[in-house]
């Protein structure tokens, strides 16, 4: 095994997908453009079929499409794409460089033994690659120029010998060795075709003819210079999206919002962390923008249940405009927690009661679902004020004030006639000094039977000698 | 085994004679005269019980407090009330030994709401009972409610006011309140598995908690 080996990914259609998305089987044909629209720079699957070529003016390749989604170039997005591409792949290599506009460079060889071998290695950034969904191209090579060419131009070229590296790169034709075009006509001229012929040339005769720069370049193929800049994953998960049209429905959200939520994912394993709650921001084109938030009870870093929580969150959100555009904010993040040691599955019904809680805060609202509470104030509605679960649900055990009180209590007295009643019991006098309210609280408590109606009720005489009903004996 | 014996052991039928002997999963009320009557001698596990009264403080929660009480502090998940008609009063409630912590209150003014979490609460397996107080409720959705409760293992509580007591109901349970006196009420068992209904069971309902539980 060699100790140095460099795998190259290339994506060939990275400023289109990164625009339109990763390509589908069922796309409509799509066309990314140079800036000054003069040029198509890239078209995906459905355009080619329609003999739609890089290079032509979009005015031809409109003439050869019926539907065509087009856009201009925008290399930051391209840029953002592939930090976030490498991001991705970040959880199986610890060393890899951005080679912008289109590859990044993954340091094999301190990889392997980590993770048991080139194939089980290769096998698992594949994987990865796969579930991206972003067309891209792979190969290794012995320096890291080596690795792009072979990725760009003999893609799938994964033998780690060197030898054969070296006769793959024999074969290689002279355009496609990216070198300066003005090189590379002159060499043409001079019936040179392939590496192999150039390589077999003295390098200080050719350094005479054609300048230092074709000398280094073919020298950096044999060296192991690292091309482009190493990734370090961000510190802060921040992403916004571009819709790529107006969406009127919160439920056309959701499948932006898909894609941002598995840039979380990505982000979070490789970070080792869970969400505890998201913030989105949908930017309307006028409007000052609207505020989701979302809230899991217990940390989570799936898709699927941020999803969830998030479409129910929407499904409460009338929107005031159209969406241009969403921003998704990892709020707060904590460190996983591995159940590993749960082996009687005990914590899995926890696990159920929290998703539920979740989904129940989601749907409903967090000021919708709150817990009774006994606390130690004595005026009685004071100390069962509803506790909110926004804070997440109390570990310790609380200890309840319990009292001989009603198990229903009214939100504001109402007046009765008391000549309805038949008192039962009391008075139970509840008096406060004035330092916890002005005037003092002076209540006198009894239990009582509306003997028309048939309830059994409780009833306080406050300081002004009226009669209240305050709570019920349901 | 015939398929008649198997649906008569898994209590999907009974015989008129031996209904005694037909097993129905149930959580004891704690009420001896109520668990005597009551299919399984408790509160149906996995089925929806109708609890149908006039006005609110006729004892519609004190007869079902004991059994959620004791639910709230053996078994795992939420208990869930929805839409109660005023504040449930945690030192009132804690008197009849109800764990606060493992009682969530939801408001859900919209109908779907309620269903959906309903639905919810019993299909994701994180509840250990539920309460609801609900009027009109048609027919598809009770229907779906009480399938998804036979999924689960959970006591559906739905205290309902007592005009709708003349409408069909898929219900597995139904009882008919009204209140004696101040400790007293009549119950009227309208429907339950394995039995006829009913009339005229007296009860002591106490206050505050049950005679002997501190």
């Amino acid at each position: 095994m060699t100790d140095r080996l460099w795998l190259y990914v290339h994506f060939p259609h990275l400023a289109l997908e990164s625009r339109f998305g990763p390509s589908e089987a069922d796309a409509l044909p799509q066309l990314l453009i140079d800036r000054g629209g003069r040029e198509v720079l890239q078209c995906n699957a459905a355009a080619s079929r329609c003999h739609v070529r890089p290079g032509m003016s979009p005015s031809t390749a409109y003439c050869l499409l019926e539907e065509v989604q087009v856009a201009p170039i925008d290399e930051e997005q391209t840029g953002q794409q592939l930090s976030r591409l490498a991001l991705s792949l970040y959880a199986g290599c610890a060393d890899i460089r951005l080679c912008s506009p289109d590859g990044l460079l993954l340091n094999a060889a301190p990889m392997l033994t980590l993770f048991g071998g080139l194939d089980a290695w290769l096998g698992r950034v594949e994987r990865r690659l796969r579930h991206l969904g972003f067309r891209y191209q792979l190969a290794l090579g012995h320096t890291p120029l080596a690795a792009r060419l072979l990725a760009r131009y003999h893609p799938r070229h994964c033998h780690p010998e060197r030898a054969t590296i070296k006769a793959a790169l024999d074969e290689l034709p002279l355009e496609h060795l990216d070198l300066p075009e003005r090189h590379a006509e002159k060499l043409a001229a001079m019936g040179l075709n392939r590496h192999q012929q150039l390589r077999q040339l003295p390098l200080s005769e050719l350094g005479y003819r054609f300048g230092a720069s074709l000398v280094k370049h073919l020298q950096a193929l044999q060296s192991p210079h690292p091309l482009g800049q190493a990734f370090e994953p961000p510190r802060q998960f921040h992403e916004r999206l571009e819709l790529p049209f107006e969406a009127e429905l919160a439920t056309s959200l959701i499948f932006p919002a898909r894609r941002l939520l598995q840039h979380l994912e990505a982000y979070l394993q490789v970070q080792r962390l869970t969400a505890a709650q998201l913030t989105w921001r949908l930017e309307h084109r006028e409007l000052p923008e609207t505020l989701v938030k979302v809230q899991a009870v217990q940390g989570t870093r799936r898709v699927e249940d941020w999803l969830t929580l998030t479409s129910l969150a929407l499904e409460r959100q009338p929107l005031p405009a159209p969406v241009t555009a969403l921003r998704l904010h990892l709020q707060q993040s904590q460190p996983e927690t591995r159940l590993d040691g749960d082996l009687l599955g005990t914590a899995y019904p926890e696990a159920d009661a929290e998703r539920l809680l979740s989904l129940l805060l989601s749907r409903l609202g967090a000021d919708k679902v709150t817990q009774p509470w006994a606390g130690p104030d004595p005026r009685p509605w004071y100390a069962s004020q509803p506790r909110a679960l926004t804070q997440g649900v109390a570990e310790t055990p609380v200890e309840y004030r319990s009292r001989q009180h009603p198990t229903l209590l009214l939100d504001t007295p109402k007046p009765i006639r008391l000549g309805d009643y038949q008192l039962l019991s009391g008075p139970e006098r509840i008096v406060t000094g004035q330092w916890l309210q002005q005037p003092a609280f002076r209540r006198d408590y009894v239990r009582a039977w509306q003997h028309r109606t048939e309830q059994l009720h409780w009833l306080a005489r406050h300081d002004d000698g009226a009669w209240y009903l305050e709570g019920v004996f349901a | 085994m015939t398929l008649l014996d198997q649906l008569t052991d898994s209590g999907q039928i009974w015989s008129g004679q031996n209904w005694q002997n037909t097993h129905i999963e149930a959580g004891p009320s704690q009420y001896a005269e109520l668990d005597a009557v009551l299919p399984g001698g408790g509160w149906p596990l996995g089925a929806v019980t109708e609890i149908l009264y006039r006005h609110p403080g006729q004892g519609e929660l004190r007869l079902l407090l004991p059994y959620l009480a004791q639910q709230s502090r053996n078994a795992p998940g939420w208990q869930l009330w929805f839409n109660p008609p005023f504040r449930p009063h945690g030192p009132g409630l804690a008197h009849w030994g109800l764990n606060l912590s493992r009682v969530l209150v939801g408001h859900s003014p919209r109908p779907d709401d309620l269903l959906w979490c309903l639905d919810k609460a019993l299909t994701t397996g994180g509840s250990q009972a539920i309460l609801a107080w609900v009027s009109r409720l048609d027919k598809a959705p009770m229907r779906r409610l009480q399938l998804a409760a036979e999924q689960s293992r959970v006591a559906v509580f739905l205290l309902r006011p007592e005009r709708y007591k003349a409408d069909a109901s898929i219900a597995a349970l139904r009882l008919h309140l009204s209140a004696q006196s101040a400790t007293r009420v009549r119950i009227d068992v309208l429907k339950r598995r394995a039995g006829w209904p009913v009339t005229h069971l007296l009860l002591k309902l106490p206050t505050y908690t049950l005679p002997h539980h501190d």
